[in-house]
């Protein structure tokens, strides 16, 4: 049996959404800024695309979205485009401890330029400390950052309050959110988040990979990342990615019509996997937050006395394929940030597993997952020398 | 994801000389676990000879090959023979390591040098 089972990572293409980009590659394959019927076609389907994008965040004008190669290229637009553009007004930029890779490396980038960073620091179930956000606002404050999800450990960020706390400045303060692991699972509603930019990626959610979007709300200062010719959107210059762009809002759509049933099955779901492991297995630490706190698509739990590398690549031989915080699996050995900043500490962050769901992980899949886990786990005790 | 070698991820599902020897002559635990990676080694010695060595392993899957490829090519090796083991070896005999992995087969090597002083030490 193969049991996928790092889809926070990355997800399958569905056949739907292959179809779709299929018919964009090979059919209507025009560019949207030609001058004859061809391209017209796809420059009516590019706006049909903004529309339904804007509209499924609750966007009031579809220029509000700008689309990207995925969330990376979104989050560099959105900080280093709203931090630079916004410059005279400050220099003091906030993220979280759990920001995705992308935003960390960022952020090096813009005190290298001359900006200041306060990361904020996440409590031991990996929700933002809102006191100390609260905090490190100061007046040269231009920006805050967090995460909707960390993706590590599973926990569900505080967004509305974050807004409301930004919304209370005397002064503005712009308002980021890495969605990717939010959008098109969860509701996410921009107006109810308070937030100024969202990130998104289309891989996550059974999209093709390499496509994404940024929502920019309207009077968002912020100068491109990327300079080119004219095109369809002069903040993103260069040529539409209409293919995955176009199958991007396919698998939104399928995406948001399961959103409900997916939660709620999922849930479930997570909470059998959870009691499993817990009353099965000896000396585990679930890493991250339990019930609502914790998105139901991500399971993470720390195996005592043995490695994360060897229990993935165990794992992984029997058909279960899913991500570790061990160092020995980092390429610069560095045991995983997300389980240190809950305070784990280095046998922890080794020891730890990320299991992530898609909408279509089954129970079936979840039994095979646990007896896989329970040999390898009990195997690689039996081997080591460290007994706690 | 690191690419191991067949014989690596041999060695990986299906470790030579693991466990414990109950009535060793001399062992020795290297590693930490806040590094990721621990072994211990025990050795049984007849007529300046390792008759026999086993190892228990904290660690990832390179951990464990390099330990049990070890294991493989000292036992039945004089004492004298065994200390000139270089970690090189070992990575070249199991058909190439990734480089961010060549310190496991050091701590393996390292491992098996601790038991051997261990030994020579107990017996002046």
């Amino acid at each position: 049996m193969k049991v996928f089972l790092d889809n926070c990572r990355t997800t399958r293409v569905l056949p739907e959404v292959l179809q779709v980009v299929q018919s964009y590659m090979a059919e209507n394959f025009a560019r949207p800024d030609g001058l004859y019927e061809s391209a017209q076609q796809v420059y009516d389907d590019l706006i049909t695309a903004r529309e339904f994008f804007a509209r499924s965040i609750n966007a009031d004008f579809s220029e509000e979205i700008v689309f990207t190669s995925g969330a990376t290229e979104s989050n560099n637009l959105a900080i280093l485009g709203v931090a630079r553009a916004n410059r005279k007004n400050g220099n003091h930029i906030i993220i979280s401890a759990l920001e995705h890779g992308s935003v960390m490396s960022i952020a090096s980038r813009l005190k290298e330029e001359g900006f200041e960073v306060t990361v904020v620091p996440v409590d031991n179930e990996g929700i933002i400390r809102l006191n100390e956000l609260e905090k490190a606002i100061k007046p040269t404050t231009i920006l805050v950052s967090v995460i909707a999800i960390g993706h590590f450990v599973g926990s569900i960020m505080p967004l509305e309050e974050i807004g409301e706390i930004l919304s209370r400045q005397d002064h503005k303060i712009y308002f980021h959110t890495d969605a990717a692991e939010m959008y098109a699972k969860f509701p996410a509603d921009v107006k109810k988040l308070r937030v100024d930019l969202l990130s998104v990626s289309g891989h996550k959610f059974h999209g093709p990979k390499g496509v994404g979007f940024l929502y920019v709300r309207k009077g968002t200062r912020i100068e491109p990342i990327l300079y080119g010719a004219d095109s369809f959107d002069k903040r993103r210059p260069g040529g539409e990615n209409v293919p995955a762009i176009m199958g991007m809002k396919k698998a939104a759509e399928l995406s948001l019509a399961d959103m409900d049933q997916a939660l709620k099955r999922l849930r479930e779901l997570q909470e059998y996997f959870i009691d499993r492991v817990e009353s099965e297995i000896d000396s585990v630490i679930l890493n991250g937050p339990r019930g609502m706190k914790r998105t139901p698509y991500n399971v993470n739990f720390s195996f005592r006395f043995i490695e994360g590398e060897a229990i993935s690549l165990g794992l992984s031989m029997e058909g279960v394929e899913v991500a570790t915080g061990s160092a020995c699996a980092s390429e610069k050995l560095e045991p995983n940030y997300a389980i240190l900043a809950i305070g784990g500490d280095h046998e922890r962050a080794h020891g730890s597993i990320r299991f992530t769901f898609d909408r279509f992980t089954t129970r079936e899949q979840i039994d095979y997952t646990v007896e896989k886990l329970k040999s390898v786990v009990s195997w690689l005790r039996k081997i080591s020398p460290f007994k706690g | 994801m690191l690419k191991y070698t067949e014989l690596v991820m041999d060695h990986f599902k299906n470790p030579r000389n693991l466990g414990k020897i109950d009535d060793a002559d001399a062992q020795a635990t290297e590693g930490s676990i806040a590094c990721g990676d621990m072994m211990t080694v025990y050795l049984k010695v007849e007529d300046g000879k390792i008759a026999d060595i086993k190892f228990e392993s904290y660690g990832c899957a390179a951990n464990i090959a390099t330990a049990s490829m070890m294991t493989e090519v000292v036992k039945g090796l004089s004492i004298e023979e065994a200390k000139k083991l270089s970690w090189k070896e070992i990575v070249e005999r199991l058909g190439g390591l990734p480089q961010i992995k060549y310190h496991c087969s050091n701590l393996a090597v390292d491992t098996l040098k601790k038991a051997i002083e261990a030994y020579e030490g107990k017996r002046q």
